[in-house]
């Protein structure tokens, strides 16, 4: 406030001409800068700093960028612009230009570089260089932050200017380093004698190194590629004798590979062969390509390298083999070295083996044998006709079971199951085989010989059988006229079991042991496997089918024999038992004429059922149990001896038959025999016979007539033939009943007076007389007789005379009748 | 203070105040009141000038009643300027100058006779209550700035005044075409 108000005047003068200061906004700037380029007042572009606030001119930029790198020498892009203040994407640009047009500078990896950089790097890597004797790339370039691979290029370029080393595998080496190192690997190469892995080679090196001397050859741990490096050279050089092996895993020396192939070659020329586990031995560590190189026209198998006269001799062998219908394995004949799979590889490998396997003249078996087809068929005709015996054998041991008394009960049940004998036969067969099966399971290959006893004994057992059923039939034939056997043929049902029984009969083991039988020399064929030889048990294997097949068959036709024969049999029976029981009915008719006589009635009855009803049920009983019986030869002798059966004897023929019905249906019949009434006895007969399966034939009016016809024609040539006087009298009485009353009548000596009685009116008087007589004295001259066989000589005279007598009366008889007969009998025929 | 933008708010307070209360009748008083406003005025123009906000030219005369000079306003990024005339009355301080603009007599409808501006209704209570301590600088801060502000921009959009060197081309335009 001092001062003059002239003073303040000019002071305010002075302000206000003072030049005022010009304030633009940055809006306005902008817009200033903006149109002084539009208006193109401005060379360049301008260009913003990062901040925003300024601009600066592309020359100003590269300017500022050219100190910077004067400056620093090595700078990153992205420091430039943070330093700059400038966008990366400018001082990039920038800095291209720059770099292009400066051939001394480089733009890597974001960093302008330049070349004088680079040297005083080499200097300092050479120097350090060469205080450690070696140096890696990648620590450098860990060093310096630059590219391994960059700084590789680098190094390479100034190696021998700048820097004095060596380049390998990522390391830096001092000539001298590299030499020692040479030197050393070529020591520990040279001592090498076997194949020896090049990792543990250098580790062992490393480590001596490192125990030699502490200090920067520590570092060469961890690279081997100077080792490596050196190895190469060391043999490229000829310095060492030896190879790499196993992509240069391996260092083989060349002494050690010379006296491995020395050692092969010896070997295979001498043996023909060798195994890849002799060269796994000998160090080779892939044998096969080994040997496949060695040897061209070698057979590389599995586990064995194989010349190929091998082959050739295999194939001679073979074709012998195969030309002389029989076999060989080939086991015994290539190296013993050489394995299963091997030999069977060199058996298809033969030229002769492979054409008859086209052929089918030969078939390979085991794998390593080779069977001609013929002899496969040899042995199969061989084992099929084993099978036939075999079945025959089988069923003949059936029969022979069947004596004893358990297989019989056993039987019994089984026919209860299927009601036929088959039955039976089956129920025993499966019995005795199980126990044979169960004896097989026991005695394993070495016991055989037993098994084969066995099926001798059944063989034997079997025979007899056949035998035996022959002569039972011709005794049958004998003993009675003929009885019926009922009995379907079970065939069906054994059927069923067969195959069965066939395929345990027919095991591997017993073929295989009968193919040993036949052929043993088999036996040490093929591989060997528990005790058979593996060939005879693929032999069993390929024949077995076939065998059970024919075994099935055999044993098939077998039975259908037997059910044949059976059905013959019983043909035969029906046939007999007709026959026979039309006879009784034929007799039990005339026995009608007596009914009002009762005790006449009686005696005829019994008389009837004495004879021919007894023959009736034996021939019934012993047919019936004939199939029991079969081999019961002491059962059946007794049965032969004895012509009707005594009543004890059928009774227990009875009992023993199959079957509860049967038998129970077959003791009522026997009882019946022994009662008076042929009635009763008719029906229980025809019980039986029914429950055993045949039938009866009534007897009808033609076949009764035809049948009596034949009788009296029998009776009639038998009085006209008759000369026993005694004998002769039932037989006239019979004729003439049969001319009289055409009955047939079986009248026993007691009744025959009653007979000759009823005969009284119906025949003429004179030969009624005559018969009187003729009976009287038959009566008399049989009562001497049993006098004379008492008192022996008194009354013998008065026998003679009496007969004489009879005899006398006999033509007289006969006349009679035998005249009398063909009217009468006309006659008679037509009521 | 509510009529004013914040910037002419803030500058006001930055204007030093006057502390003595004379008028141009009061002799020693006068002086050193005149001191003071050259002192405010000085300031003021300073400030302007810091600014870079500069817009008049103002002189007194020998006993300095009345003043006399220029002021002027951007508008367009065109300078329009005109005469700018004021004397002291005898009142003052009591009394705020009148400022006038004798070029735009008649231009406007905010504006007495003879170009005198018309304030704000806020101008007079507000000098009013600040007596002394406002003085021609403050009078030129609040009144006229403000004014021309608001006034300038309008008369040229309507167009009743127009740029000089505007009227010039035009009128070289015009004349080269007769």
């Amino acid at each position: 406030m001092d001062f003059d108000l002239e003073e303040l005047q000019k002071l305010f003068e002075q302000t206000q001409n003072a030049k005022a200061k010009v304030r633009l906004s940055e809006r306005n700037v902008v817009e200033l800068v903006s149109k002084l380029q539009e208006l193109q007042l401005l060379d360049n572009d301008l260009l913003h700093t990062v901040s925003g606030k300024e601009y600066i001119t592309q020359d100003e930029l590269r300017r500022e960028i050219e100190s910077e790198i004067q400056r620093l020498e090595r700078v990153a892009l992205v420091d430039l612009s943070g330093t700059l203040g400038v966008e990366l994407i400018h001082c990039e640009r920038q800095v291209q230009q720059i770099v292009q047009s400066n051939p001394s500078l480089s733009l890597v990896q974001g960093e302008i570089l330049s070349s004088s950089y680079w040297d005083s790097i080499a200097e300092e890597i050479n120097e350090s260089l060469e205080v450690a004797g070696q140096i890696s790339v990648g620590e450098l370039a860990r060093r310096f932050t630059v590219g391994a691979e960059l700084i590789t290029n680098v190094l390479s370029a100034r190696l021998g200017t700048s820097i004095h080393g060596k380049l390998e595998g990522g390391q830096l080496y001092t000539p001298a380093f590299v030499a020692r190192i040479r030197a050393t690997v070529r020591g520990a190469v040279r001592a090498l004698t076997v194949p020896t892995p090049v990792t543990t080679l250098w580790n062992f090196l490393q480590q001596q190194m490192r125990e030699g001397d502490e200090g920067p050859t520590a570092k060469v741990t961890g690279d081997g590629g100077l080792f490596q490096s050196v190895l190469h050279q060391l043999i490229a050089d000829g310095e060492v004798k030896g190879s790499l092996r196993g992509g240069n895993a391996v260092y083989t020396p060349a002494v050690f590979a010379g006296a491995q192939r020395g050692s092969v070659e010896a070997f295979f020329s001498q043996n023909g062969h060798i195994t890849y586990d002799a060269l796994r031995k000998l160090n080779v560590p892939q044998p096969k390509q080994y040997l496949q190189e060695m040897y061209k026209d070698g057979v590389a198998l599995d586990t064995i390298f194989i010349h190929p006269s091998t082959i050739s001799q295999l194939d001679a062998v073979a074709e012998e083999a195969i030309a002389g219908n029989t076999w060989f394995d080939a086991l015994p004949l290539v190296p013993p070295s050489a394995g299963a799979t091997d030999a069977a590889e060199l058996v298809t490998l033969c030229p002769t083996v492979q054409r008859a396997l086209k052929d089918g003249t030969a078939i390979i078996l085991a794998d390593t044998c080779v069977i001609s087809t013929a002899f496969v068929k040899d042995l199969f005709e061989k084992s099929e006709n084993l099978a036939r015996e075999l079945a025959k054998k089988k069923d003949a041991n059936k029969k022979s079971n069947k004596v004893a008394p358990q297989s019989i009960s056993e039987g019994v049940s089984g026919n209860l199951n299927s009601g036929t004998e088959p039955g039976i036969e089956d129920g025993v067969s499966g019995q005795s085989k199980g126990g044979r099966r169960r004896k097989g399971n026991q005695s394993s290959g070495t016991t055989r010989p037993s098994t084969d006893v066995e099926t001798v004994i059944t063989k034997e057992g079997k025979g007899k059988r056949r035998g035996g059923k022959s002569k039972g039939e011709k005794q049958l034939g004998e003993a009675v006229t003929s009885v019926s056997k009922g009995s379907k043929s079970g065939v069906g049902g054994i059927g069923a079991n067969t195959t069965h029984d066939e395929d345990d009969i027919f095991t591997l083991e017993f073929l295989s042991s009968k193919i040993l039988e036949w052929f043993p020399d088999l036996e040490s064929a093929g591989v060997e496997e528990e005790e058979d030889g593996i060939l005879v048990r693929a032999l069993a294997e390929l024949l077995r089918p076939k065998v059970v097949a024919a075994a099935i068959q055999a044993k098939q036709a077998l039975f259908s024999a037997q059910a044949e024969d059976r059905r013959r049999r019983m043909d035969t029976l029906q046939h007999k038992i007709d026959e026979v029981y039309s006879n009784f009915q034929l007799f039990s008719k005339a026995l009608e004429l007596f009914e009002d006589n009762e005790k006449i009635g009686v005696i005829l009855h019994r008389h009837l059922l004495r004879t021919t009803g007894a023959e009736l049920v034996d021939l019934f009983l012993i047919s019936q149990g004939e199939d029991d019986m079969v081999d019961n030869e002491d059962a059946r002798t007794d049965i032969k001896g004895a012509e009707p059966l005594s009543s004890l004897q059928r009774m227990s023929l009875a009992k023993s038959l199959t079957g509860h019905k049967l038998s129970a249906k077959a003791l009522e019949l026997v009882e019946s025999l022994e009662g008076k009434n042929v009635d009763a006895f008719e029906r229980a007969f025809e019980a039986v016979v029914t429950e055993s399966g045949l039938r009866l034939k009534k007897l009808d009016k033609k076949s009764e007539r035809a049948l009596l016809f034949s009788y009296r024609k029998g009776l009639a040539s038998q009085v006209e033939d008759e000369t026993d006087s005694v004998a002769l009298l039932p037989k006239v009485v019979g004729l003439l009943f049969v001319q009289v009353h055409s009955r047939a009548l079986q009248a026993p000596g007691r009744a025959v007076s009653a007979a000759i009685l009823r005969l009284k009116g119906t025949i003429a008087d004179d030969l009624f007389e005559v018969l009187m007589e003729y009976h009287k004295c038959t009566v008399q001259l049989l009562s001497l007789q049993a006098a004379t066989n008492s008192e022996e000589n008194d009354t013998s005279n008065e026998v003679t005379t009496k007969q004489e007598g009879l005899e006398n009366l006999i033509p007289k008889l006969k006349s009679i009748v035998l005249s009398s007969s063909s009217p009468a009998s006309t006659t008679n025929d037509k009521q | 203070m509510d009529g004013w933008d914040t910037t002419t708010k803030s500058t006001v307070q930055r204007i030093p105040l006057l502390t003595t209360r004379a008028g141009p009748r009061d002799g020693e008083k006068w002086l050193q009141r005149r001191k003071e406003e050259f002192m405010a005025l000085i300031k003021y123009m300073e400030m302007n000038k810091e600014k870079d906000n500069d817009w008049f030219r103002i002189s007194p005369n020998e006993d300095g009643t009345k003043w006399k000079g220029k002021c002027w306003y951007v508008h367009n990024l065109l300078k329009y300027e005109f005469d700018l005339q004021f004397e002291i009355p005898v009142t003052y301080p009591a009394t705020a100058p009148e400022l006038e603009l004798p070029e735009l007599d008649g231009k406007t409808a905010k504006m007495y006779r003879g170009g005198k501006i018309c304030l704000t209704i806020h101008f007079k209570p507000l000098w009013a209550k600040n007596c002394p301590r406002f003085g021609i600088a403050h009078a030129l801060c609040l009144g006229l700035g403000p004014w021309l502000a608001a006034e300038i921009p309008h008369l040229v959009d309507t167009g009743v005044i127009q740029h000089k060197e505007k009227q010039v081309t035009e009128k070289q335009v015009t004349a080269a075409a007769s």
